[in-house]
């Protein structure tokens, strides 16, 4: 008779049951606010007011106020804007075609293909960095926006290729062949029945995109030049010696931001997943 | 011509096997065609090169007195009803069965119009608004057939359409398919490998084996006087004795059977040599006593019987290690006249059998 036979309406702790082990719950609690101790500090900070970051002397929004009228502070946020909207837009496009072109089509050599695809995810930032350093210096190019939107463009193509696959893998052949079956071109098959099925992974792919492009450090460092400051770099700079309270808002303004699309994205993931269960 | 498709002597490979071989039929116009044969015997492969998504590597497909050859899918004159339905998740039920119309150019008014009429000959008014994944296996099913139907086609393909329902739908859905071809008066080539939905819906019937067509013959053409032993077989139940041709003459040939001696046969064209005579289950004529006319008499003992409601099979052991099945009417006397163990005696006349040579 197996073990299995016996029926318990108690039984011990399994391995991942986590929330059974008093001492495994401390541990959450403590990574917890390892985690998030410091962001909620930043957040609460940057509605000090007071000029000095220690103490808490009362609300304002003051520091946005100061943020905002910070020149430099503004041009490195419009620069970051720039950069992320033109990596964001070309990335999608890119990502999407070969996300989709991976789904569907058998060539020699795609598994080998695919692994390359992935090694930008998984190389280490700095390596990419320099690499793509020494490629512009290499073809003599100006860094700049344009360096840095190039580099962006670079490392967010392989996330939107996987979001996309991946959606891709759910879409049934068939459905194109009804529709070239039905009198439709394949330039009409694409707009009308490919994409509006890519479409989630697409949005998702460009959420992606654009939170990776905006919050980057290492690379944009690398590939930056004069005059092309992005807000990662601008408030690195600034808080070097002193955290200035208009820092606070400009981190939190950062991750207000990068939040709502990580937010944005999840609700269409998991609409996706409502959608595919059904 | 009233041919709307014309195969002729078209083959397709996959790498060294050939899914198709030298396939040839023509279909004619307001004919209901079933391509039959088992998993894997090449059904789809060959309705596929009709409608465009495969390229024939011999041989001409003619549809509408036209040589499709090059012709892409979007612009042959014929549209498929996949066996997955394929319909389109994003739109509703109305767009799907619009979009044929809309990508051929039609404005949206008339394409809508046009949609509904489709949607109500399937019976399925009222349905515009939903989206596929609202419908049931049946409603889908319409969906698709409205939307390949309003299209107009010269022909219409169908990849097993019944398969993805249950057993009792599939059986409405049969008659509802042969009403809707009759009404609107279009070709169907239909796909299946299920004989039963062949012989009950179509007009005439392409058996394959292995990519070949074996024969192509009305229901009751293929079920009396099937043209070789794979079709006899595939095609409801037989029984078959190997043996050689003795005598034969005015349709009749005497068959030395080693183990039974002689059986008689009809044939349908002069035999000689080593041959297989067929009787159906439901020829066979069992008795208590030897019945004395010109035809087969064997003797033996029952060994099963297996009910079928309609019919039982009794299993009949010759007593040379051979077996036989007879089917018998459960019509309240013949039914309940047979047991495990009971002595009988087995006949059929020349015209019951069929000598086959293939
Ligand atoms: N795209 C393909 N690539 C390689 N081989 C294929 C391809 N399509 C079909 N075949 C092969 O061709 C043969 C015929 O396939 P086909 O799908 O036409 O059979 P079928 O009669 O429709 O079978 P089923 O009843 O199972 O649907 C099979 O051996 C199949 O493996
Ligand atoms: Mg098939």
């Amino acid at each position: 008779m197996g073990a299995g036979m016996i029926v318990r309406r108690t039984h011990a702790a399994r391995p991942l049951e986590y929330g059974r082990r008093p001492w495994m719950l401390a541990i959450f609690a403590a990574n917890f606010l390892f985690l998030y101790f410091p962001i909620v500090m930043l957040v609460a900070f940057s509605f000090n007011n007071s000029r000095r970051n220690v103490l808490w002397e009362g609300f304002t929004l003051r520091n946005y106020g100061l943020a905002y009228d910070n020149a430099a502070l503004h041009e490195a946020f419009l620069n970051s804007m720039i950069v992320a909207s033109g990596s964001t837009l070309v990335s999608t496009i890119l990502g999407s075609a070969l996300g989709m072109a991976l789904a569907r089509f058998r060539f020699p050599g795609r598994a080998a293909y695919e692994s390359w695809l992935h090694l930008p995810i998984v190389i280490p930032e700095v390596c990419m960095g320099i690499a793509l350093l020494a490629f512009f210096a290499l073809l003599d190019l100006p860094l700049g926006l344009m360096t840095i939107t190039a580099s962006h463009i670079a490392f967010s193509i392989p996330f939107v290729a996987v979001v996309v696959r991946a959606r891709m893998q759910g879409f049934d052949p068939a459905l194109e062949e009804a529709s070239r079956d039905l009198g439709a071109s394949d330039w009409l098959t694409m707009r009308r029945v490919v994409l509006p099925f890519a479409m989630p992974g697409i949005v998702t792919g460009a959420l992606f995109a654009f939170t990776l492009s905006i919050d980057d450090f290492v690379i944009t460092f690398f590939t930056s030049g004069p005059g092309s400051t992005t807000l990662p770099l601008k408030i690195y700079s600034m808080v070097r010696f002193s955290v200035p309270p208009e820092m606070n808002a400009a981190a939190t303004v950062l991750i207000a931001i990068t939040v709502a699309l990580v937010l944005g994205g999840i609700a269409i993931q998991s609409r996706l997943d409502r959608e595919a269960r059904r | 011509m009233s041919d709307v498709i014309a195969v002729e002597g078209v083959s397709k490979r996959f790498g060294a096997d050939a899914a198709v071989e030298q396939a040839s039929f023509e279909v004619t116009q307001g004919e209901f065609f079933a391509l039959l044969g088992p998993s894997g015997c090449g059904k789809t492969t060959l309705l596929r090169m009709l409608a465009g998504f495969e390229t024939p590597d011999a041989g001409r497909i003619i549809i509408g007195g036209k040589d499709m050859t090059g012709v892409p899918p979007n612009r042959r004159p014929v549209n498929m009803v996949f066996q997955s339905y394929a319909l389109f998740p994003h739109m509703t039920v109305a767009e799907n069965v619009a979009y044929g119309l809309r990508a051929g150019g039609m404005n949206a008014k008339d394409a809508t119009r046009h949609a509904t009429e489709a949607l109500a000959l399937v019976r399925l008014e009222g349905m515009e608004k939903r989206r596929p994944d609202m419908l049931s296996g049946g409603q889908k099913q319409r969906v698709a057939l409205a939307r390949a139907l309003v299209k107009r086609p010269k022909v219409l393909l169908l990849d097993e359409p019944l398969s993805a329902l249950d057993a009792k739908l599939r059986e409405t859905m049969r008659l509802e398919l042969v009403r809707l071809q009759e009404s609107v008066g279009i070709s169907f080539v239909f796909v299946t490998h299920d004989q039963d939905e062949a012989l009950s819906m179509a007009g005439r019937i392409a058996v394959m084996e292995k990519g070949r067509i074996r024969q192509i013959a009305n229901p009751r053409g293929l079920y009396e006087t099937p043209n070789c032993r794979f079709v006899a077989d595939f095609i409801g139940k037989a029984n078959f004795f190997g043996g050689t041709v003795t005598h034969q003459g005015s349709g009749i040939a005497v068959v030395n059977c080693p183990d039974l001696g002689l059986l008689t046969g009809r044939m349908e064209r002069s035999v000689s040599g080593a041959v297989t005579l067929m009787v159906r289950p439901e020829r066979i004529r069992l008795s208590a006593a030897p019945l004395t006319d010109d035809g087969t008499n064997l003797q033996g003992r029952v060994t099963h019987i297996a009910y079928y409601g309609d019919e039982s099979r009794i299993v009949i052991d010759l007593g040379t290690g051979r077996t036989v099945t007879a089917s018998i009417a459960n019509d309240g006397e013949s039914g309940a006249r047979w047991r495990v163990d009971s002595e009988v005696f087995l006949s059929w006349r020349p015209d019951d059998a069929l000598i086959l040579t293939e």
